[in-house]
C-alpha cells in the first residue's frame, strides 16, 4: 500500500463531502448573513431519509438521495420562513441563538423520533479498486464523482438561471438588489432552501459508508465552520477549496505528524490563515 | 372570585399536606448518564436494565422492608457524560424527589468521581457502571461497582491474541477517559508479554467521520493485530472499513466493544479472527437465557441486552434485597453494609454476582469469545479469581 497515494485519496474523498456542506454554509451566510450552527443537523436529516427510503422503502439509492434532497429544500425553506424571517431586524444575536436552538430541536426529534440506535445502510457500491497501490472503494469514487458534480450544477445554477442571478445580487448587494426589484425575502428563503439540499447530498452520500445517528452532524458542523471561516466567509469558491484543503490536512497531517491531534491540524492552520489574511483565504474587507 | 380562591388555595394545601402521605410508601431511585448525543445509547441500555428490575419488583407488589410494602420510583435526568452535569443532576434528584433518592446510578466514571465528593454526607448509595478502578480508590463507602477492572477484563483477549501468534500490535482507541485507560493497560499487558506496540492512535469518536486515514497509516506498518477501545458500531466500522483496505489479521477488543452489537453492522466475514468479551446474549448462563427472553418480550424482539442493562438490572436486585435485609430505606450505610450478605440474589443472579470486595467490586462471572470461520466459538469461561488474587480490585499500571 502507498501511504502518501492512499492518505490523499481518502482527503480527496472527505474533501469532496466537506466543500458540498460548506457550500451549503456558505451561500446561507453569504445571502442572510446568519451562521447556521444546525446546517450538521440537517445534513443528519438527509442521511436519516435517504436510509428509510433506501432500508425500508425500498427505494433506489439515486432516487432516495433526490428526495431527501427535495424533502430538506422544502424544511429549509419552512426554516427560513418560521424561525429566520420574524428576525431579520432583530439584533444579530438573535438569529445566533436561534440557529443554536435549532440544532437541539432536530437533534432530539431525531433522537426521539430514531432513537438513539446507530443505523447502517444495507451494502450499495462495495466493489474494492486497486490501482498504484492504492485501495479504494466504488462507493468513495461516487462521493468524490457526485460531489463534484453538484458543485458544477450549483455554479451553472447561480450564473445561468435567474434565481441564481437573484441570489448572486443579494449576495453582493442586499440594498442594490432590493432597489433593482428583486424579492430578497423570496431570496433569502430560496437559498435556505437550496444551501439546506446540499447538506443533505453530502449526508446521503456519505451516509452508507458511515453510520447514520441523530448526533452524527455536530462533527461535520464544527468542520464546516472551519472551511467556511478559512475560506472566507460567504465566498463559494473558498468554501470549495477549504473543504479539500482540510480533507488533505486531517489525511496527510495525521499520517506524518500526528494522528492523535489531528483537530490542533485543522484548527492551527485556521489560525495560521488568519493570522496572515483575517479575512479568509477568498474573503473580501468590508 | 375570593371564595373561588380560598378553595384552590385550601385544596392546594391539602394535597401537599397528602402527598408526603403517599410518599413515604415510595423509594427513589435517581438515574444520571447521557441520554442525548453520541453515548444516548450506552446511556439507555444502562437505563433499561434498572427500569426493568424496577418495573418486575412493583408489578409484584414491590417490596416488604419492616414490615412495611414500598414500591420503586425511578427518575432518570440527562447528563450529556459531563460530570459537572452529573453534579447539578445528583442535586436535582435530591432536592425535587421525594422521598430522596436512596440510590443514584451513574454509567460514567467521570460523573462517578465527581458524585464521590458529597454522596457520603448526602447520604446516597451508588452504583458506578464503569471498568474504571479509580472510583474504588478514593475510599468511598456508599459506591459500588458491577464490572469488573478493565485490567482483568483486557487479559483474556490480551492472552488469547498471544496464543494465536498474535506478535505486533496497533491501538485503535477512542479518545475519552476510558479509551485512554485501555490505551496505557493493553500497551502494559502487551510488552509485558513481550509483544510489540507498532502505532498508537486515539480517536476522538464525536469529531472523526472516516477512519480511513487512521487506519491507512496504521496498517502501513504491517501489524498482525489491531487492538480497539471504543462503541460498538463505529469500532464494527474500523473492522468494516480495514478489511477494505486488505488487513487479514486479527482484532483484540476492549470491554467497551459488544461483539453482539457489532455483528449488527458488520458482516461476520470482516469479523473473523476476532477476540472479545462475550456478549451477555450469548454467555451459558441458564439464569441469563431467561433474562435474555424477557428484555426481548419487554424492549422488542430485536432487542439486545447489553452488559450495561444485565449488570444494573442485577444490583438493582440486590439494592432491594439489601433494603429488605437491613430493614431500612433511609440508611445508605446500614444497606451497604449487608451487600455482601445478600449476594447472590437467587433467580436476579443473572450475571452471577457472587462476591463483593471491601472496596466495593463485585466480582461475577466472565467469559470471551471470539469468531472463527464466520461464526462466534463457544464461550470460554475465565475464572476472576485468579487474577484478583495477584492484583486486587484496584491495580492499575504505574
Amino acid at each position: 500500500m502507498d501511504l502518501f497515494l492512499q492518505q490523499v485519496i481518502n482527503g480527496i474523498m472527505i474533501g469532496s463531502v466537506y466543500s458540498l456542506v460548506a457550500l451549503g454554509l456558505t451561500i446561507i451566510y453569504g445571502i442572510l448573513g446568519v451562521p447556521n450552527f444546525a446546517h450538521g443537523s440537517l445534513y443528519m436529516l438527509g442521511a436519516y431519509f435517504s436510509f428509510l427510503l433506501v432500508s425500508a422503502g425500498g427505494v433506489n439509492y439515486w432516487l432516495a438521495i433526490l428526495i431527501s434532497m427535495a424533502a430538506l429544500t422544502v424544511i429549509g425553506m419552512l426554516i427560513e420562513r418560521i424561525v429566520f424571517r420574524p428576525l431579520v431586524n432583530a439584533p444579530h444575536l438573535n438569529s445566533f441563538i436561534a440557529a443554536i436552538g435549532l440544532i437541539y430541536v432536530i437533534d432530539n426529534v431525531a433522537l426521539i423520533v430514531w432513537g438513539p440506535d446507530f443505523k447502517r445502510f444495507p451494502p450499495l457500491y462495495d466493489q474494492l479498486y486497486h490501482f498504484l497501490g492504492v485501495t479504494i472503494t466504488l462507493h468513495r469514487i461516487i462521493i468524490v464523482i457526485t460531489a463534484i458534480a453538484l458543485i458544477v450544477l450549483l455554479e451553472l445554477f447561480i450564473k445561468k438561471t435567474a434565481i441564481g442571478s437573484a441570489i448572486e445580487a443579494t449576495a453582493q448587494d442586499r440594498v442594490g438588489a432590493r432597489l433593482s426589484g428583486i424579492n430578497v425575502t423570496r431570496v433569502d428563503m430560496w437559498t435556505l432552501g437550496l444551501g439546506t439540499s446540499l447538506a443533505a447530498a453530502a449526508g446521503a452520500l456519505i451516509g452508507p459508508i458511515l453510520l447514520v445517528y441523530p448526533a452524527m452532524g455536530g462533527a461535520v458542523t464544527l468542520k464546516a465552520f472551519v472551511i467556511i471561516i478559512l475560506g472566507g466567509m460567504g465566498s463559494i469558491p473558498g468554501a470549495i477549496l477549504g473543504g479539500f484543503i482540510l480533507g488533505l490536512i486531517e489525511s496527510l497531517g495525521g499520517a506524518y505528524l500526528t494522528s492523535n491531534y489531528h483537530e490542533v491540524l485543522a484548527f492551527g492552520l485556521l489560525v495560521t490563515v488568519l493570522a496572515i489574511k483575517p479575512t479568509g483565504l477568498f474573503g473580501k474587507a468590508h | 372570585m375570593k371564595t373561588k380562591m380560598i378553595i384552590l388555595i385550601t385544596g392546594f394545601l391539602v394535597l401537599l399536606l397528602a402527598a408526603p402521605g403517599f410518599a413515604s410508601d415510595t423509594i427513589s431511585i435517581g438515574f444520571t448518564g447521557p441520554l442525548s448525543g453520541g453515548a444516548a445509547k450506552y446511556g439507555n441500555n444502562n437505563l433499561k436494565g434498572i427500569q426493568h428490575a424496577i418495573d418486575e419488583i412493583n408489578a409484584a407488589g414491590g417490596i416488604a422492608v419492616a414490615g412495611k410494602q414500598y414500591t420503586f420510583k425511578l427518575t432518570a435526568l440527562d447528563d450529556k457524560y459531563k460530570p459537572a452535569e452529573t453534579v447539578a443532576n445528583a442535586r436535582r434528584l435530591m432536592s425535587t424527589m421525594s422521598p430522596k433518592p436512596i440510590a443514584i446510578f451513574c454509567p460514567h466514571s467521570g460523573g462517578i468521581l465527581a458524585m464521590e465528593r458529597f454522596n457520603e454526607t448526602e447520604g446516597f448509595l451508588m452504583h458506578g457502571y464503569t471498568d474504571n478502578v479509580a472510583v474504588l480508590k478514593q475510599g468511598n463507602k456508599l459506591v459500588v461497582k458491577a464490572p469488573m477492572s478493565m485490567a482483568f477484563y483486557n487479559s483474556g483477549p490480551v492472552d488469547m491474541g498471544w496464543e494465536r501468534g498474535y506478535r505486533k500490535a496497533v491501538l485503535l482507541c477512542g479518545s475519552h477517559e476510558a479509551g485512554k485507560m485501555a490505551e496505557k493497560i493493553f500497551q502494559f499487558q502487551w510488552k509485558e508479554k513481550g509483544g510489540e506496540i507498532l502505532e498508537v492512535a486515539s480517536i476522538d469518536f464525536k469529531s472523526v467521520t472516516d477512519f480511513y486515514p487512521y487506519l491507512t497509516k496504521a496498517l502501513s506498518k504491517s501489524p498482525d493485530c489491531i487492538y480497539l477501545y471504543g462503541p460498538s458500531e463505529p469500532s464494527a466500522m474500523i473492522v468494516s472499513q480495514a478489511r477494505e483496505l486488505g488487513f487479514k489479521g486479527g482484532f483484540l477488543l476492549g470491554s467497551q466493544c459488544k461483539m453482539d452489537e457489532m455483528a449488527k453492522i458488520t458482516p461476520m466475514e470482516a469479523l473473523n479472527n476476532t477476540v472479545g468479551v462475550c456478549p451477555v446474549g450469548m454467555m451459558p448462563l441458564p439464569l441469563m437465557q431467561t433474562y435474555s427472553a424477557s428484555y426481548k418480550a419487554k424492549f422488542g424482539a430485536d432487542a439486545i441486552p447489553t452488559s450495561e442493562s444485565a449488570f444494573n438490572y442485577e444490583v438493582m436486585y440486590i439494592f432491594a434485597e439489601a433494603m429488605k435485609k437491613s430493614g431500612t430505606v433511609t440508611d445508605p450505610y446500614k444497606i451497604r453494609e449487608v451487600i455482601k450478605d445478600v449476594i447472590p440474589v437467587g433467580e436476579h443472579a443473572i450475571r452471577g454476582m457472587k462476591k463483593l470486595t471491601p472496596e466495593g467490586q463485585f466480582i461475577s462471572g466472565y467469559f470471551a469469545i471470539q469468531i472463527l470461520d464466520n461464526k462466534f466459538t463457544d464461550p470460554i469461561n475465565i475464572d476472576p479469581g485468579p487474577w484478583y488474587d495477584k492484583y486486587g480490585a484496584t491495580w492499575l499500571p504505574e
